[in-house]
């Protein structure tokens, strides 16, 4: 299976090129805009880390933006991470852009008043995760734990629409997922074991 | 319950890997590559990388190397050595690295961890901090990979790092690098009491217990170094981690 990787000009994928090729069995394809998904491609992850408002106006200007719509009615699977999760949705607190759209809501700073001692800003390090209100096939549902790296988080418009919460400031979504769209917050790149048992789940779905 | 930071720390030098005993006598380990995949497979939960290279401060982060160890790297790293600027912490967060300690930089570069906490955030930000007995007897602080003596009394200096923004203290003990004889449980209470960031304590592991003496000591991390890459009592080289978490 082929994997395409939405290259943007954020941040390091090697990570998460070498876990899909060596640990998931799948072959990456860096796709930088210009050209067009190619055609076989099932699954498609916007990875990303920096500011909102910024990649959201790449997106719109490389022509991704239209490109991920027409691979979402074809059917495809879409997976965003970290800052690539909050931009499916439709705004953010971080800049004036707009997001894809593709989830209803919007993406909120963590306040201050909600974090409990010793809690901090960004929300950095590992955290339990658990899922919500569906059943999954991914191994070690019980102790799963995911590596975060976030001052923002996703507060999408539909609460059927939250797939994983975790315990920070208070609780807040950790992953959401609407029909094949998913949104995870967490680095599944960097999360090793868990990480891979989450993409293989991803990758399973079709 | 909290689950417990075991951090191992991996030195590198002129892009090998390499062990040091007390900071000194660096010996030729391995592939720092082939160190990180092992750590991967065996679930570790954050992964400090220290280039000690003499060329370190000149140079600077050598990032061809790095972006490599990073992309190789399934867990959230660490980086220290040789980081001067605010342009070069930016680059090694962009290429993958979550923290950045600095060392020599606290002295030789004021209002670098500054700077590197308002624009990262100070959890991203590291005071490492080598100390060991100076010749009156008394512990200080030291750079340059325990070369140079940076004066002052040694918790008032780390009290200053954090003022300025350091998110965590890498608490390492010269004299016990290598030895596993220990943590230096004393330290580890004196600074974690007066400090409101996490205290990492590093040098001197030898086994489960030795960690668990240095959380009790009020560390809220352990790091070791020796203990994950050789195996005693030769001192063979051998990549390993703990069979069991470690609770609190």
């Amino acid at each position: 299976m082929t994997v395409a990787i939405i290259n943007y000009g954020v941040g390091n994928v090697g990570s998460l090129v070498n876990m899909l090729e060596r640990k998931c069995g799948a072959q990456c394809e860096i796709f930088e805009g210009g050209g067009i998904l190619n055609e076989g491609i099932t699954h498609c992850i916007l990875p990303g880390v920096g500011h909102f408002g910024f990649a959201a106006e790449e997106l719109r200007k490389s022509g991704l933006h239209s490109q991920l719509k027409s691979f979402l009615e074809t059917g495809g699977q879409l997976l965003g991470i970290c800052l690539g999760a909050q931009l499916l949705l439709e705004s953010s607190e971080e800049g004036d852009a707009d997001g894809l759209g593709f989830i209803s809501g919007h993406v909120k700073k963590f306040h201050e008043g909600h974090l409990s001692q010793g809690e901090c800003i960004p929300h950095m390090g590992w955290s339990d995760v658990q899922l919500v209100g569906r059943k999954s096939d991914m191994k070690g549902d019980n102790s799963m734990r995911f590596y975060f790296v976030h001052s923002y988080h996703m507060v999408p418009q539909d609460r059927n629409d939250v797939f994983m919460t975790a315990d920070f400031a208070g609780g807040f979504t950790a992953a959401v997922k609407r029909g094949n769209v998913t949104g995870v917050q967490f680095h599944p790149e960097k999360s090793h074991a868990f990480g891979i048992a989450f993409l293989k789940s991803w990758l399973s779905e079709s | 319950m909290r689950r417990v930071r075991v951090i191992p720390v991996l030195l590198i030098a002129d892009g090998k890997l390499v062990k040091t005993e007390r900071f000194k006598k660096p010996k030729y380990v391995g592939d720092p590559i082939n160190a990180i995949r092992i750590f991967n497979d065996k679930g570790v939960d954050e992964l400090a990388v220290c280039d000690i290279s003499k060329d370190r401060f000149s140079r600077g982060p050598d990032m061809r190397l790095l972006e490599k160890l990073a992309s190789e790297a399934f867990m959230p790293m660490a980086y220290g050595g040789g980081i001067s600027t605010l342009d070069q912490g930016m680059a090694l967060i962009t290429s993958g690295f979550e923290k950045l300690a600095i060392n020599t930089g606290l002295v030789e570069h004021p209002g670098l961890v500054t700077q590197l906490s308002a624009r990262l955030g100070s959890q991203s930000v590291v005071a490492s901090v080598d100390y060991r007995k100076g010749w009156m007897g008394g512990l200080q602080q030291f750079t340059h990979s325990g070369g140079t003596r940076v004066r002052g009394d040694l918790v008032t200096l780390i009290k200053g790092w954090v003022d300025e923004g350091a998110g965590e203290v890498w608490l390492n003990c010269i004299e016990r690098e290598a030895t596993y004889t220990g943590y230096d449980l004393q330290m580890i209470e004196r600074v974690s009491k007066v400090l409101p960031v996490p205290v990492v304590g590093i040098g001197g592991a030898g086994k489960v217990e030795d960690m668990q003496a240095a959380i009790d000591a009020g560390a809220s991390a352990v790091a070791a170094g020796a203990m994950f890459v050789y195996q005693r009592p030769h001192n063979a080289v051998l990549i390993s981690y703990l069979k069991e978490e470690i609770f609190v």
